[in-house]
């Protein structure tokens, strides 16, 4: 079989590993495993994942070579890419090509070199996963294909990588940027993934009627959850004046209809506050981590009628009202929290933290606690304070 | 997870044991979609043993709830521990998956 090679392209090239923004990014762990397979498998004391850059060539992950970079001119990798097949040079020392490059005559004293080269996800050629010794060797057909395999997962890191950079670069843009204007208020939020992207969201919006908050939980983490998210983000926000429950019930309906064959579903506290009244509106769905920490330190659990989102239950939904009064702290959170704060007394420890340091403070509290050894799921936490009206007495 | 099997005729017992998590959750899926392609829609799920539920190990519940009413069957749910109890209780699913005493009389009645 012979396959046609297209021509190396090099504008091409730097465009995309250029929209790649790989080069100088940190080491990988997924694809420094790969780098240490190779070696163990190869048994050749140097490894690297190299990528082209306009002079130079600059190593995402090496084994052997000490340094990140080295110039491109009369690189070994060059070659590979520009030939754009397995390149194997058993022994450099005498192959009339390479006998006179500054790597084999000058340091590391290369001999052998095998490379494969990598691709971005336009077929442009980028780099290689190359293989070097100081000491001749060869390579037979079934380590060949090998040597093609291990790059091909190199890439396909490189890539997913890639992916997944761009969505949690989204899914932070979907975020509120700013508190709304509620002068007498604060508002706050943080969230925590439990890996690189969250299927936790939180929101909040005006209306006509006032100011919507959102937090829903997804069910799992990562990716599909992170998608499901958004989708629901989206759902309740069409139609931002039509009432509460109506939008909650349309979300579920939504979901239920897009993930019923999947097991899954959200749970979520969806709530509009009238800020002149303090008024709050509120309806849970399954989701029941809704509190006011009131003036006098005491807890009110928000509770109302409803199953979570996207279970294709019939069931009664209902919405409930409360009263956000000055010196009251509404907060509401994902069940991540639960596993980071004092399991003893989880509610005592919120009350301590918020009153000790105050919303910011004990919202950052929660984000290193979500960022500790004991989280394994998404955390999120949305604050809604009342600071206008009488101070608070009482300090305990 | 191991997933014991009892046959009590009108209806199988699914014992699990462990933590019932993402994990897991597929191990459970396939156990109920096995007994419902068998033509056995009717189960009761042994939680004795099961000392922690996720929301993922949740979605496996309801998953294979709604599987085996669509097959003319049903799921129910047994001698479930504290935190299992408190999971469906803060979601408001106790009103779908109701917690019998065990697994033997959970379809008494019916």
């Amino acid at each position: 079989m012979t396959t046609v090679v297209p021509p190396f392209d090099d504008t091409a090239r730097q465009r995309a590993i250029e929209d790649l923004g790989i080069l100088d990014s940190p080491r990988d762990e997924r694809i420094d495993r790969v780098t240490r397979i190779a070696q163990e498998m190869f048994g050749v004391p140097m490894v690297s994942v190299t990528l082209l850059d306009r002079d130079r060539q600059w190593r995402k992950s090496e084994i052997g070579l000490g340094a990140r970079e080295a110039p491109r001119e009369d690189a070994f990798c060059d070659f590979t890419v520009r030939e754009g097949r397995t390149v194997v040079i058993p022994d450099a020392s005498e192959d009339d090509r390479w006998e006179h490059n500054p790597f084999v005559e000058g340091d590391p004293h290369l001999r052998f070199y095998a490379g494969h080269p990598l691709e971005a996800r336009g077929g442009e050629r980028i780099g290689t996963l190359c293989l070097l010794d100081t000491q001749p060797r060869v390579l037979d057909e079934r380590e060949e294909d090998l040597l093609r395999e291990l790059a091909g997962w190199v890439q396909s890191e490189i890539l997913r990588q890639n992916e997944l950079d761009d969505a949690v670069a989204l899914q932070s843009v979907l975020r509120p940027r700013t508190a709304p204007d509620l002068p007498g208020y604060e508002v706050a939020a943080v969230t925590v993934a439990a890996g690189q992207i969250s299927g936790d969201v939180y929101d909040w919006y005006s209306t006509s009627a006032g100011v919507r908050f959102t937090l829903a939980d997804v069910m799992g983490k990562g990716l599909g959850a992170a998608l499901l998210a958004a989708g629901l983000r989206s759902s309740l926000r069409t139609l931002p004046d039509r009432d509460l429950l109506d939008a909650v019930r349309e979300a579920d309906r939504l979901l239920d209809a897009d993930v019923s064959d999947l097991g899954t579903f959200a749970t979520a506290f969806h709530a509009e506050l009238d800020a002149t009244t303090g008024h709050l509106r509120f309806v849970d769905a399954g989701h029941s981590l809704g509190y006011i920490l009131r003036a006098d330190d005491t807890w009110e659990h928000l509770v109302s009628t409803g199953m979570p989102l996207g279970m294709g239950f019939a069931d009664v939904r209902t919405a409930a009202s409360t009263e956000i009064r000055p010196g009251d702290i509404f907060m509401v959170c994902s069940d991540g929290l639960l596993d980071v704060v004092d399991m003893a007394d989880p509610l005592g420890h919120v009350r301590g933290v918020l009153r000790e340091r105050g919303i910011q403070g004990a919202l950052d509290e929660a984000a290193r606690l979500a960022r500790g050894a004991t989280a394994t799921d998404d955390v999120t936490v949305m604050v809604v304070a009342r600071t206008d009206g009488a101070p608070r007495e009482g300090i305990k | 997870m191991n997933i014991e099997r009892r046959d009590l005729g009108d209806f199988v017992v699914l014992a699990l044991d462990g933590r019932l998590t993402a994990a897991v959750a597929p191990q459970v899926r396939t156990a109920v979609a096995d007994l419902v392609d068998d033509g056995r829609p009717r189960i009761a799920v042994d939680l004795a043993k099961v000392d922690f539920i996720d929301s993922s190990g949740l979605g496996a519940l309801i998953g294979a709830l709604k599987a085996t009413r669509v097959a003319g069957g049903d799921l129910r749910i047994a001698a479930a521990g504290e935190q299992v109890r408190q999971v469906l209780r803060l979601t408001n699913l106790d009103r779908v998956l109701h917690v019998h005493a065990d697994a033997e009389s959970a379809f008494d009645g019916v």
